[in-house]
């Protein structure tokens, strides 16, 4: 099988862009992220098993060109964190508090958090995500726990 | 509200906003290089005592704006290392902060700080000289002008030999060279270019850059 793009686009681009931004820690950066993403996947010809496939695939191929990104040195003009954070929203001041933690975080950590406590994939799916070893997931996952709680204080709960 | 929930609130508001184009010709490479005022960057990094920063003292010499330049680095946390290198005048530059993984037989592991230094001779850029307002491709030892290569698709093609094969680079920009380009790279001639378009279909666009 294989989805419409613009439906696929639509369903996944903001969680392809929030994958990219918690590797890249940089909008413009994950904005490439997504537009490389999709433009493979509507180029990409072979059929996919599932729609369970295809998230899989798009989140191996966005983790890749995140990983490709982050090698080279020299980047372009680009907005900081800082002045992003500054255009959302935010509901709350614990929201903000959590996404600046979670964007301070290195970005083996925090890539890990989000596919955990955003995307809720189980530990195992994670490895195979990031082709690690369990765990490798699991220190990654309680180190960065514990820098979000030395952050965070009583706003992230132990787990 | 448990860490998850909290999570997501956090995250709810994260949305991309802007318009997906699928009709790009190529898949772009994952790298846009492009330094603005790099004569001022140099400027800004003049420091005129001896080469060393402290750091590891590599002895690999990398290509760097066109020319071979020795470079240090020093490791700032896990696999995350701090590059240095010289300019014309001897004066430290500050090359930035990175980390790199590579695909192994286990895995992904991070790179080595010599592996990364290695990875910059494969690396081509674009650096805008203010002070003579051009557009300079930079590719091994290679300076190239592409101010003017553009044609009316604002896209530029350059064929360069690295001493073992030809590599292929299409350079494009959407609005301003400076600020949204891109370029693809091929090492072979039977790549495609688009999903009808290999590269040797269109070589003779390819100007040869020796």
């Amino acid at each position: 099988m294989k989805l419409d793009t613009e439906k696929v686009i639509e369903k996944y681009k903001d969680r392809i862009f929030a994958i990219g931004l918690s590797i890249l820690k940089n909008p413009d950066d994950a904005e490439d992220v997504v537009q490389e993403t999709f433009l493979k996947y509507h180029t990409y010809k072979k059929d996919f098993e599932s729609k369970e496939h295809i998230q899989s695939w798009l989140y191996k191929v966005a983790i890749n060109k995140a990983k490709d990104i982050q090698r080279k040195f020299w980047k372009r003009k680009q907005i900081s964190i800082e002045d992003y954070m500054a255009t959302i929203p935010f509901d709350t001041p614990q929201d903000e508090e959590l996404f600046q933690a979670v964007m301070a975080l290195p970005s083996k950590y925090s890539i890990v958090i989000h596919l955990y406590y955003y995307e809720d994939y189980s530990i195992k799916e994670i490895a195979q995500q990031l082709k690690l070893n369990e765990g490798n997931v699991k220190v990654r996952l309680s180190r960065a726990r514990q820098l979000l709680k030395e952050q965070l204080k009583e706003n992230w709960n132990d787990e | 509200m448990n860490n998850k929930e909290a999570y997501k609130h956090a995250f709810k508001h994260v949305h991309y906003q802007k318009e997906i184009n699928l009709n790009q010709k190529r898949i772009p490479k994952p790298l846009v290089t492009i330094m603005t005022s790099f004569i001022v960057l140099l400027s800004t990094f003049t420091v005129a005592y001896a080469f060393d920063v402290g750091g590891i003292q590599s002895k690999l010499e990398v290509w760097f704006h066109g020319e071979k330049r020795k470079i240090q680095y020093e490791e700032v946390e896990d696999h995350v290392y701090h590059f240095y290198t010289t300019d014309e005048d001897g004066n430290v530059v500050d090359m930035g902060v990175n980390m790199g993984f590579k695909d192994t037989l286990t895995g992904i592991e991070p790179m080595s700080g010599d592996e990364l230094a290695k990875s910059i001779n494969d690396d081509s850029e674009i650096v805008y000289d203010e002070k003579e307002d051009k557009y300079i491709f930079y590719y091994q030892d290679k300076a190239v002008d592409i101010t003017k290569m553009f044609d009316k698709e604002k896209e530029c093609y350059l064929v360069i030999n690295n001493g073992e094969k030809d590599i292929y680079f299409i350079i494009s920009y959407k609005d301003q060279i400076g600020d949204d380009s891109t370029i693809s790279e091929y090492s072979d001639e039977n790549a495609a270019v688009t999903q009808d378009v290999k590269v040797k279909d269109i070589k003779d666009r390819f100007v040869r850059i020796k």
